[in-house]
């Protein structure tokens, strides 16, 4: 093997083992458990894991478990996880049913952001106490304990409300994330100009003529010209991840397009 | 016979500009429209944890006021502040006014390094877990509604658009939340106390 393809190799995969600090730097998530300080052990994971699934399938609300080393720059941990739960979209679309866990080491301080959808029942008084229950545990750096005693309580009030029980499913085998299916800016490009195209054709073929004809094309031109020179710029996100509607399959199929307003508590620990 | 031609092309190219600028027109108009029901729905959003606000203020300070008793500057400030944005008209001085509350809150958070007694109150504790949570909601939904309004008021101010916003009667808002002008001085630490 080339010695620049090792190079290369080290370029790409070096940034996915070190544990990126920023939302942006983060990789996908995994599950609902993405522990990138890797302060859990496995079966305490897995067992979390399924209680996520559980509350997915049952309550229709998504619980995800973060834990990071630090937060680079002077970034709040707030703000942390508000961006972080605009870009992973934890919760339905619609209705915003999400919780987002954050641990953070170093400084040590946790957060519990909750989406639209669950502050009704999931005040911030209540996420607090939840929090605050938390820290005895986290304090002796047993993780392993604390994790799961929040995400129980968690995942208690949200079967409460939802008047279900919660039976963690055994089949534990995660599926990988859906794929995130985002339309191109080449493909949109390529639709306008085919419709213009089309357009165009069609109002000539019916007028004929040298030069004439036409109207409609034109004024779709002038529609996307003003449009366009106007510096767009308001491309959405999008995108977000897609599936996970084949809820029976078990396993994670990635969050759902949730959103959030700041709810929830944070604390030190 | 060539004059015609001319003529005839010059009615053209005239009928294609007309088209292009109604179109262009159109579309910028309706952009328009739909950015700024976006920026009033995000101001309305921000409205909304502001109230809430507004309304945690007085459970807070009957919590307090058992505990607190020379430190009724601070529950003043807040209740003048409180009734400032009550009292606000229009969006910019609601606005404002919210500023002034902002500031006035800032000391609340202090009183339980201050009264000991405070932190052992769970009714205090949970009380502020809300402040805090609303808080925090205030400075999303503010930051959303900001970026919003950005986007408004680069839209109206670029060319073409400019000039379409100018005829459909769309112009330039300067509504935005500032941070705190105070916060632009550099605080006085002192040691000696």
């Amino acid at each position: 093997m080339p010695r620049w393809l090792l190079g290369l190799c080290f370029v790409f995969f070096l940034p996915s083992a070190v544990y990126a600090e920023t939302v942006a730097g983060l990789p996908a998530p995994q599950g609902y458990v993405n522990d990138f300080a890797g302060v859990l052990s496995d079966p305490v994971r897995q067992q979390v894991e399924s209680l996520c699934t559980a509350v997915d399938r049952q309550a229709h609300a998504q619980v995800a478990v973060v834990t990071v080393k630090t937060i680079d720059g002077d970034q709040s941990i707030e703000e942390f996880a508000t961006e972080l739960e605009e870009k992973w979209k934890v919760g339905a679309k619609g209705t915003d049913r999400g919780v987002l866990m954050l641990l953070v080491m170093s400084p040590r301080k946790g957060r519990i952001e909750v989406g639209y959808g669950l502050e009704g029942i999931l005040n911030d008084a209540k996420v607090g106490d939840i929090g605050r229950s938390m820290v005895a545990d986290a304090q002796a750096n047993d993780y392993d304990a604390a994790v799961p005693l929040g995400v129980r309580q968690i995942a208690t009030v949200i079967a409460t409300d939802a008047g279900v029980t919660l039976t963690s499913g055994s089949r534990a085998s995660g599926r990988q994330a859906a794929q995130p299916t985002s339309i191109g800016i080449g493909q949109i490009l390529l639709f306008v100009l085919l419709g213009i195209f089309v357009l165009s054709v069609m109002g000539r073929g019916g007028r004929g003529g040298r030069g004439g004809g036409g109207g409609l094309g034109w004024f779709v031109l002038g529609n996307i010209l003003g449009g366009g020179l106007g510096g767009g710029g308001r491309g959405g996100y999008g995108g977000g991840f897609g599936g996970g509607s084949d809820n029976d399959s078990g396993g994670f199929g990635g969050f759902d397009g949730g959103s959030s307003g700041g709810g929830g508590a944070s604390g030190d620990f | 016979m060539k004059g015609t031609w001319v003529a005839i092309g010059a009615v053209v190219i005239v009928v294609l500009l007309c088209l292009l600028g109604f179109g262009s027109y159109v579309s910028t108009k309706n952009q328009l429209v739909k950015m700024n029901e976006d920026v009033d729905q995000a101001y309305s959003q921000v409205n909304v944890v502001q109230q809430r606000r507004l309304d945690l203020i007085p459970n807070l300070v009957a919590t307090v006021k058992g505990y607190v008793t020379e430190e009724t500057t601070v529950l003043t400030n807040i209740a003048n502040a409180r009734a400032g944005v009550l009292g606000a008209p229009d969006r910019a001085s609601a606005i404002n006014a919210n500023s002034k509350l902002d500031v006035a809150l800032g000391p609340f958070f202090r009183l339980q390094e201050q009264y000991p007694n405070l932190k052992g109150n769970e009714q205090f504790i949970r009380l502020s877990d809300e402040l805090a949570g609303t808080e925090n909601r205030i400075a999303v939904e503010r930051s959303r509604y900001n970026r919003t309004l950005r986007d408004y008021d680069v839209y109206v101010q670029q060319f073409p658009n400019s000039v379409w916003a100018g005829m459909a009667g769309f112009r330039y808002r300067d509504e935005y939340f500032k941070g705190n002008p105070e916060n632009s001085n550099a605080p006085k630490v002192d040691f000696s106390k």
